[in-house]
């Protein structure tokens, strides 16, 4: 299925655990078997991204494999756009590589989504484009202690997938930081997800987390799409008409991936009916 | 565009780096040169979006420097970026 973001992810995690994963002794270059022309493989490009980016902040070499190398520089991989020449330069949605101390963080995420916008022929979904990608991004300077997100896009004629991916501190993790324990047992970093699903924040004055609660609801029950939340162990995800999906007892993913799919063209949507929700 | 400011008074350009403020790490750092001044004006020109965390990060500041009574303007608000702020808090008065 084009635009299968869980098999998608589930592809990626084992392909990057395939190589050895992102420390050790036995390190090989990842195997990138994703086509950029495919919607859903945009999320995994991302992962192995962050995955290779991870290797190359513990000392180790970056080393990939494919057989589109050309295509996939093209998009800025694996590095990512990271500054306005670089992303000017790049193709249309190529891979942004945000960084949290950057002067054009905030500028480079106004570019994206102003293509994201062009690219499916919507200024009315300027808004509702942006909330996504800012509210996603922002729980990565919030909460995920890294310096680092990577933020893909892709379409085709049937569907929008945005994807952004961080290889910081797990959901679980950032609870837990705050002094939030979830019971011991296979299921705790899927309790830990769907507590950030249903709003709990891991913010320290114990404020409602609206981000990925509003975002979701508004991809979901606005859009019409899909969404994929996954953290350490676990994922949750859910199709449109489909009952959410839990899976724990994956290969670990040291931070955070949400993904989004969108059917184009995308339904007009009321976007500060679920911000106010 | 950078802000301008006397020891009493401050300018705010809220979309001084873009015209998106995605987080509240910089609404922080935007607001910083504001913390010992007395009169601020926020202006919002050419600021197309402000994510819900900064929206909510901008306005407790404003709810802040206000119990410290101290004059808080914001103008030429987009009128996105006024339902922005009245979902955050709909008791917000913006001119």
């Amino acid at each position: 299925m084009t635009n299968d973001l869980r098999a998608t992810y589930l592809r990626a995690l084992q392909t990057i655990a395939d190589a050895g994963g992102i420390e050790g002794d036995a390190l090989r270059p990842i195997a990138c078997p994703f086509d950029p022309a495919m919607p859903a493989d945009r999320l995994g490009l991302a992962m192995i991204a962050a995955a290779l980016h991870e290797r190359q902040r513990r000392g180790y070499a970056v080393e990939w494999d494919a057989v589109n190398r050309d295509v996939l520089t093209m998009i800025a991989f694996p590095n990512g756009a990271s500054s306005l020449p670089m992303f000017e330069a790049s193709a249309a949605l190529s891979m942004l590589s945000l960084i949290r101390s950057s002067h054009e963080r905030e500028a480079l995420l106004h570019a994206y989504v102003m293509r994201v916008v062009r690219a499916i022929n919507d200024r009315s979904a300027m808004q509702p484009i942006a909330y996504v990608l800012t509210e996603l991004t922002a729980n990565i300077w919030d909460h995920a202690e890294t310096e680092r997100g990577f933020v893909v896009a892709g379409i085709d004629r049937h569907a929008l997938v945005i994807a952004v991916v961080d290889a910081g501190l797990s959901i679980p993790l950032s609870y837990d930081r705050r002094g939030i324990k979830f019971p011991d047992s296979p299921s705790h970093d899927l309790a830990a997800i769907d507590a950030a699903l249903e709003g709990r924040s891991a913010r320290p004055q114990g404020e409602r987390g609206y981000g990925l609660r509003t975002s979701a609801a508004l991809v979901m029950d606005g859009w019409s799409g899909s969404f994929l939340l996954a953290s350490r162990r676990a994922l949750r995800y859910r199709a449109p008409g489909g009952s959410p999906l839990g899976e724990v007892g994956l290969s670990p993913w040291a931070g955070t991936v949400v993904a989004v799919t969108l059917p184009l063209p995308l339904r007009p949507v009321d976007l500060y009916a679920y911000v106010e929700r | 565009m950078s802000n301008a400011s006397t020891d009493t008074t401050i300018t705010i350009v809220l979309a001084s780096r873009s015209p998106l403020i995605d987080a509240r790490d910089r609404v922080r750092e935007l607001l910083q040169p504001a913390a010992d001044v007395q009169d601020i004006l926020m202006d919002a020109t050419g600021l197309e979006f402000i994510s819900r965390s900064a929206a909510s990060e901008l306005l407790a500041a404003v709810a802040r420097w206000k119990q410290e009574h101290r004059s808080v303007h914001v103008r030429n608000v987009a009128p996105t970026i006024a339902k922005m702020f009245r979902a955050v808090d709909p008791s917000v008065e913006i001119e």
